[in-house]
């Protein structure tokens, strides 16, 4: 287990980074995926098999195919690598100073935190399964999963009427 | 019967017509006002005279009372009528009866005939405030009342800018003077717990405040009463104040009010009996007045001046007279004073009518054989004010110098005497360049015959145009001039004593026979000061012939011992340098600069701030994050 | 019962979180920037199950659910509101859009 966590951990922030640092728009996407699958590999670790499941299909599969469509759409013609990619321009020293601070701080807040020194509390064998998940889903948490399924609409009728072909 | 209502009325009536006069000024005619005007100054004066017919009459004299306002220990006015502020009252609203009167017709030209007799019955109101009350504080209101009273008379003729400086003149000095009064009054406070009169003296009989701080607080006093009696080193108000028409130089600047530092001093007797420092500060104050005022009237030109300078001189005397403890004498003299004084004023106002309000006495001469009436009056009150007997001025003038002798003041003494002398001197002066010898006729360049002839008919011209003198303003110089007369040996000795005796009561009095010694060593001063000025000045004397030369260049005398020229130096260009530099420089730079640097800052910060909004996402998102970053360190390293 | 203590996962948790930050500051795509805001979401989630694995209850699983969803739905808007401005433009570089400037 050890190491699975220490792999995981080690491929999402492998992804974050190279997201960062990488030139080409796809090169990027494909290190966000390599991100996910870290992340879902976490949720593993932690009994949360549904919810890694869900990380895969829906963020790997369904947002950064998104994103590839409109890197699609947006490079038809022209070199889609953004201007100054790897310059240190002052913009970018200030977004690595600030950035840097929050890394240190938060750093701390994580590394010597009091909550982390608490135990695991012991769950039952079912907790992350599906069964279990969605009779919380659909009982306890109706509401919010209602309300959810409102915002998703609204995004839905949101990109039509934003991108949608207006003809007289 | 109980006459105690008449108290407030003698000071209310005044203060009321001064209202409605001024009110109806411009309605009511001329004659109306005067009535009005005229009318509550007498009923003043018949309260007064019914209450003092009352005070006197009985066996005890008995003072009446009569509160005004009892809120309190703090505001606790009320109005007393004893021997010593009968006395004054008494003067107040005779003198200003006689000077209401004689302004009917002296002012009766004026367009503004109604705002002056308000604002004489304005004074009348606040002198009788001040010499009636019976504790400090109502003193006090008094006293900043003539001081209002005095501004607005002073400068009467407000279009003139030397009367409007006049006036502030004679006010700020006389802030000076309440500065100290209120000071005073303040520890009297401190000290005793209370205003009244009746309180504070039966402390200091007692004895339980220390002689030091009834020293200070003589000395305290003792300012205020310099400063509205003109004394030095305050005096240099008094030649200017004569801007104002001249009944109210005779009323405020001679009889009455330059008089209220000798009632403050009288009044606070039991103080200064036991403060015996202040009370030689007081009398060596009013010993050089008397010196100083008689030697500059010898050298002035305009006959109020000499006649203001006179009156310090003679309030010198009355200082003299109550440092040395001699109360009874100071405020005969005053009572005197009054009388003989005001008659020169007005007799003063018309001869200055004569020559249409030219007060310069090297413009006038030979005036005894054009009018005179003018000149006996004068010539009487001018012997009562130099002390000749059988007049006034010489009782009681006399009982002031026998003061001095008997208590040991050699130095007092002497300038007492010396000032005797140059009064005679200033006075013969006086007379003999405005009524003797011959008229003066202006110097006329010689500029062909024909104008020169025109030249010649000119004063004669003025002699037709001359209009006689109104009764109104002759009945009042009369009797004044009779009273200079008799006032003296007809209050002298019995009547006096007893009338001022009550209001004495920790003096023994006793009846001073009339001392010989000091009685003709006065006279004989007194003769030798007028000889000498009558062989300098008389119509072919040397001394006339020079002053009257028109390029004499005034000296030393003239220019008032250069006080005034000093006081400019050192008080008066410094304080404008500070207004200017107030008023033109920090004012503009400072106080403007900051109101103005705010909005400046103002727009500078936005305009700078304004550069953050720059429509750059990422901007907008480092912002973000440094708020971000702000909040968790924030919590991790406070929390 | 997972390896590493709680501590580890907050940690994790915030390196993933600033690093995400740190890509929104500094590059000019818009689609990276995006992308950069998915993986502070995620960083986010990692943080609500891994308490909600140690609290014992659904919640933290919930919880991370609608984020995903939310974020899902925030996608899809954002990414048409790229298509949207930089449909016509030559480069798609956030810096060049200043319509909004005071």
């Amino acid at each position: 287990m050890n190491l699975v966590f220490i792999l995981a951990g080690l491929m999402a922030i492998a992804g974050v980074v190279g997201v960062i640092l990488a030139r080409q728009p796809v090169h990027q996407v494909i290190a966000t995926v390599f991100s996910f699958i870290g992340l879902a590999a976490l949720y593993l670790s932690l009994q949360n098999e549904f919810l890694a499941v869900i990380q895969l299909i829906v963020y790997g599969g369904a947002v950064m195919i998104l994103f590839l469509f409109v890197i699609a759409l947006l490079s038809a013609r022209k070199d889609p690598v953004e201007k100054d990619v790897g310059k240190l321009t002052p913009p970018t020293i200030a977004g690595f100073a600030v950035g840097g601070a929050l890394l240190v701080m938060l750093g701390i807040v994580g590394l010597f935190g009091a909550e982390g020194n608490r135990g695991w509390t012991a769950v039952p064998e079912q907790f992350g399964q599906v069964g279990e998940f969605g009779h919380e889903l659909l009982t306890t948490y109706v509401f919010p999963f209602e309300v959810i399924a409102f915002v998703l609409m609204v995004a839905v009728i949101g990109v039509m009427i934003l991108v949608g072909r207006h003809r007289a | 019967m109980n006459l105690a209502w008449m108290l407030p009325a003698i000071v209310v009536v005044p203060l009321l017509s001064a209202a409605v006069v001024g009110y109806f000024r411009n309605t009511w005619s001329k004659t109306t006002v005067s009535w009005v005007a005229c009318g509550s100054v007498a009923a003043s004066f018949a309260m007064t005279v019914a209450l003092a017919v009352q005070y006197w009459g009985a066996a005890e004299p008995e003072p009446i009372r009569s509160a005004l306002t009892s809120w309190g220990s703090l505001l606790d006015l009320g109005l007393v009528a004893d021997g010593l502020s009968l006395w004054w009252a008494l003067v107040v609203t005779g003198a200003g009866l006689l000077i209401h009167i004689y302004s009917t017709a002296y002012m009766r030209e004026d367009e503004s005939y109604g705002r002056f007799m308000a604002k004489m019955n304005f004074f009348i109101f606040a002198m009788s405030m001040l010499v009636l009350s019976d504790n400090f504080a109502g003193m006090a209101i008094g006293w900043g009342c003539v001081g209002l009273a005095s501004y607005m008379l002073i400068g009467f003729y407000f279009t003139k800018p030397s009367a409007q400086n006049a006036a502030i003149k004679a006010f700020v000095m006389n802030v000076i003077g309440e500065a100290g009064l209120f000071a005073g009054i303040a520890f009297i406070y401190a000290n005793f717990g209370s205003f009244k009169f009746d309180d504070v003296f039966g402390a200091i009989a007692q004895g339980q405040v220390s002689v030091a701080t009834l020293n200070l607080i003589g000395i305290l006093l003792l300012i205020g009463a310099v400063a509205k009696s003109a004394q030095l080193p305050l005096h240099t108000w008094l030649p200017y104040a004569m801007e104002g028409p001249t009944p109210v130089s005779a009323l405020i600047h001679a009889a009455t009010m330059v008089t209220a530092g000798v009632y403050l001093v009288s009044r606070a007797h039991p103080l200064y009996e036991v403060a015996t420092g202040a009370a030689l500060t007081v009398a060596w104050i009013g010993g050089l007045g008397a010196l100083f005022g008689a030697l500059v009237a010898a050298g002035q030109f305009d006959i109020k001046r000499v006649l203001a300078f006179s009156t310090l001189s003679q309030i010198g005397y009355m200082f003299l007279g109550n440092g040395l403890g001699a109360y009874v004498a100071a405020d005969f003299h005053f009572f005197t004073h009054a009388f003989f004084k005001a008659g020169l004023f007005l007799t003063a106002g018309i001869v200055v009518h004569h020559y249409h309000g030219d007060q310069d006495i090297r413009h006038m001469g030979g005036l005894w054989y054009r009018d005179r009436f003018a000149a006996i009056c004068f010539g009487l009150a001018a012997l009562a004010l130099i002390g000749l007997p059988p007049f006034s001025g010489f009782f009681s003038k006399d009982e002031i110098l026998l003061a001095a002798f008997q208590h040991g003041q050699w130095a007092l003494f002497a300038i007492a005497v010396l000032a005797a002398g140059m009064t005679a001197f200033y006075n013969v002066r006086l007379y003999s360049l405005v009524f003797l010898g011959d008229a003066y006729v202006p110097q006329v360049k010689a500029v062909g015959k024909k104008k020169a002839r025109a030249a010649q008919l000119e004063p004669q011209a003025h002699a037709e145009h001359e209009h006689a003198t109104p009764a109104a303003m002759k009945w009042p110089v009369a009797i004044l001039a009779v009273l200079s007369v008799v006032s003296g040996w007809l209050f002298f000795g019995h009547y006096q004593l007893s009338a001022l005796e009550p209001a004495f009561p920790t003096l023994e009095l006793h009846h001073e026979p009339i001392n010989w010694v000091v009685a003709g060593l006065s006279v004989a001063v007194a003769l030798v000061g007028g000889l000498i000025s009558w062989y300098l000045y008389r119509p072919d004397g040397v001394r006339r012939a020079l002053e009257l030369d028109p390029q004499y260049k005034p000296g030393i005398l003239y220019n008032m011992f250069y006080v005034d020229t000093l006081y400019d130096y050192a008080f008066v260009r410094p304080a404008r340098a500070v207004a200017e530099f107030v008023g033109d420089l920090f004012d503009p730079k400072a106080v403007d600069g900051i109101v103005n640097g705010l909005g400046v800052l103002a727009r500078e910060l936005g305009g700078r701030l304004r550069r953050w909004q720059n429509g750059l996402v990422r901007s907008y998102a480092l912002t973000v994050f440094c708020g971000v970053v702000l909040v968790v360190a924030y919590y991790v390293f406070y929390v | 019962m997972p390896a590493f203590s709680l501590n580890a996962y907050v940690a994790l948790s915030a390196v993933l979180f600033a690093l995400g930050g740190i890509g929104v500051l500094v590059r000019r795509s818009p689609l990276a920037m995006l992308m950069s805001i998915e993986l502070m979401l995620n960083s986010a989630n990692l943080l609500f199950v891994a308490f909600g694995r140690a609290h014992g209850g659904y919640e933290g699983q919930i919880m991370a659910f609608l984020v995903i969803t939310v974020a899902a739905a925030e996608v899809a808007i954002g990414l048409a509101l790229t298509v949207l401005l930089f449909r016509r433009r030559e480069h798609a570089d956030v810096d060049e859009v200043t319509d909004l400037k005071l």
